[in-house]
């Protein structure tokens, strides 16, 4: 496994935790996302020189997006590629011309010379794909939501309790920096208390991928089918639930919601419009929203506290009274411009709270990459990068990320409870036999 | 330039624009002043209620309770700033002579003795980034805490000293305008939202005059305990607190 050549671009794992230490101490960090403690600048450092060599199961878009990420990451190797669908195949091998193809992944699972495998495959082919890998001894990296039903995330949870391989599901949310400098804000108590989550996911669009002939049309469409898709709630919500579970370190207890199929009216079974109210044992409620046709409002996971209001897409914050002062700005852009002048520093933080406006803060300086949620591929620096970076430091490790598991089991739970109730048309309430002793209510 | 913030520290905001040839340097610094900020917020909230002042705080009385070094080194200034401010400036909103604390323990004789760094804690954080910024050579810097409490080392790259302009919170008027060079500026008072929040400890009377105080001193923790503590001094405390002081004179706004 040692190699000496290393190509590409080290795609900042290192950088990224690096600077969020500087931010506001590396041990804050670790403490409110405790999963980076596998993947430090130290333990990086520890593994140069060696690759991981993976797999990738399910080379369709997202897949190939996979691809050119793993590309970037120097401590990986991409040494075999499985589809049923050839086309995609081929264009998957395009891209890793010296890797094996398999269309059968059992096939693929039996050859030794693999230490991890990536799976993003249809939601219904999670759960049986990521347990036989992992009864294979293969390392697992698995796009969300985690599995089709509770059924099938519970016996991956159960698995996963007995493997010793390292499993984790893309919820690239935990791994992207704003979010995680976000984290350590609100637990320092910059928006108060947490009294509500408002989360939503709009887009103008039908949601399909151009199907060469109608047999094809559940194989490639499979996320408009219930057979093999839990629709907006497993697609979109999954990471916005768990980016609210991690807001408020517990797990709502019910679920109420309306589901309908309102515009795309084409023979598709999964609702094009949810509308999903989540409740925490304390009264606090995740008000979820999906609709893909119309897109004014985007995407945004918002936090709102006694003190401000999180905008967690956009990387910003608004503080309901704004003692923040000009000053500094003042100061810098003084430098930037060689002037020189006093500046308020003293004064506005006395100022009577008069401001009509909220003013936007950014959550982390610099740049920020902000996902307006239109892409149904994904896009540059969400965290996806760095979540399978850090799958494969762990391919090498074989250290297990901590929480990322269990995150990934309960924001699916949600989704599917959320589907549930919408169903139902009524209250439900999350079953005992799925809760697991990470839960906290 | 190197600009750190932090957006959210012990109640306030706290930002720094450090300028140093090397940024590896500035970095390291940075790291060390948010760790020190973190680990004084973490133990000095009194509203969390698992920090170590929380404890004290609410231990039974006549109960001994472990003292981390960090507290303990802020009640001995505390203390020795009650003594020199004639028990004007008090973090055990009671009186110093309740509580026995030395070599890691402490204790709380009355109830109503409660450990409070609020008015410290800036001016602490501000002299230890003082001693830290110029013990690695860093003579140009500004930094601010909460906009009440500011340090300007050198001079801005553009002119002389450090410019802020200190603004009447009840009109918006311009008060003063003072340079900083090698020095701190800490401001007290009352504003038209928030006020009466400065008690007098001996009397037991809170201020609620249109008043403001500023401190401008060498020593960023001088200043801060003085704005405090000239908010409430009467003409005869003022005269006895210059007698610890030195040169430094608070100017009081009466708006």
């Amino acid at each position: 496994m040692k190699e000496t050549k290393q190509e590409g671009v080290d795609i900042s794992l290192r950088k990224f935790i690096k600077e969020l230490g500087y931010l506001a101490g590396g041990a804050a960090v670790l403490a409110t996302s405790p999963w980076l403690t596998a993947c430090t600048p130290e333990k990086l450092k520890e593994i140069s020189g060696n690759r991981a060599r993976v797999a990738l199961i399910g080379t369709g878009s997202r897949g190939q997006y996979h691809l050119h990420n793993l590309k970037l990451i120097p401590h990986a190797e991409v040494v075999a590629l499985c589809d049923n669908y050839e086309p995609h195949l081929k264009e998957a091998l395009a891209l890793f011309p010296n890797a094996r193809t398999y269309t059968d992944y059992r096939k693929m699972l039996e050859e030794k010379d693999i230490d991890g495998v990536i799976i993003s495959t249809p939601l219904n082919w999670h759960a049986p794909m990521t347990l036989d890998a992992l009864a294979a001894g293969k390392h697992v990296f698995c796009e969300k939501a985690m599995a089709h039903s509770m059924e099938e995330c519970k016996a991956i949870y159960d698995a996963y309790q007995h493997s010793d391989r390292a499993l984790y599901f893309c919820m690239q949310r935990m791994y992207d920096e704003k979010y995680i400098r976000a984290m350590q804000l609100i637990r320092s108590g910059l928006i108060g208390e947490v009294t509500g989550m408002r989360c939503h996911w709009f887009r103008n669009a039908d949601w399909r991928r151009p199907c060469p002939s109608p047999e094809l049309e559940r194989h490639i469409n499979w996320r408009l089918y219930k057979e093999s898709s839990g629709g907006l709630m497993t697609e979109l919500a999954s990471h916005q639930l768990e980016v609210c579970n991690w807001v408020a370190d517990k797990m709502p207890e019910s679920a109420i919601g309306m589901g309908d199929i309102v515009y795309w009216k084409d023979g598709r079974e999964v609702y094009d419009s949810v509308n999903v109210i989540y409740r925490y044992s304390n009264g606090v409620k995740i008000n979820y929203e999906s609709l893909i046709s119309n897109k004014y409002n985007g995407m945004e996971d918002q936090i709102l506290g006694t003190k401000g209001t999180m905008e967690l897409a956009k990387g910003l914050y608004y503080l309901e009274e704004d003692h923040s002062t000009s000053g500094i700005k003042q100061l810098i852009n003084q430098v930037q411009e060689k002037a020189f002048a006093a500046i308020p520093a003293a004064g506005p933080s006395w100022r009577p709270e008069t401001q009509g406006k909220y003013r936007p803060h950014a959550i982390i300086s610099g740049e920020v990459h902000v996902n307006h949620g239109q892409s149904t591929v994904g896009v540059d620096k969400d965290g996806s990068d760095v979540i399978l970076s850090a799958f494969c430091q762990s391919c090498i490790t074989g250290e297990k990320a901590k929480n990322v598991v269990e995150e990934a089991y309960c924001s699916t739970l949600l989704c599917l409870l959320g589907n549930k109730a919408m169903e139902a048309r009524e209250l439900v309430y999350l079953p005992d036999e799925y809760k697991i002793p990470y839960m906290k209510f | 330039m190197f600009h750190g913030s932090i957006p959210h520290a012990m109640g306030s905001r706290f930002d720094a624009l450090l300028f140093a040839p090397r940024r590896e340097v500035v970095e390291g610094l940075w790291g060390e002043i948010t760790a020190l900020i973190e680990e004084l917020d973490s133990r000095l909230n009194r509203f969390s209620p698992t920090s170590e002042v929380s404890h004290i705080n609410h231990a039974e009385v006549g109960q001994i309770q472990p003292l981390s070094e960090e507290v303990e080194r802020l009640l001995q200034l505390g203390e020795a700033y009650y003594r020199q401010t004639e028990g004007l400036f008090d973090i055990t909103l009671g009186g110093f002579d309740a509580l026995t604390f030395g070599e890691g323990a402490i204790c709380r004789h009355r109830t109503e003795v409660m450990l409070d760094f609020g008015g410290i804690a800036k001016g602490y954080v501000l002299r230890e980034v003082k001693q830290r910024l110029q013990a690695v050579g860093i003579g140009q810097a500004f930094v601010d805490f909460g906009g009440s409490s500011i340090l300007g080392l050198g001079s801005h790259p553009y002119g002389e000293g450090w410019q802020v302009e200190l603004t009447s919170p009840y009109d918006g008027r311009l008060l003063e305008r003072f340079t900083l060079r090698d020095e701190s500026l800490s401001t007290s008072g009352n504003t038209p939202t928030y006020h009466g929040h400065i008690c007098h400890p001996k009397r037991g009377e809170r201020c609620e005059d249109r008043r403001v105080v500023a401190v401008k001193s060498p020593d960023p923790l001088d200043a801060e305990v003085l704005s405090t503590a000239w908010m409430i001094a009467s003409e005869q405390e003022q005269q006895q607190m210059r007698k610890h002081f030195g040169s430094v004179e608070p100017v009081i706004y009466n708006l």
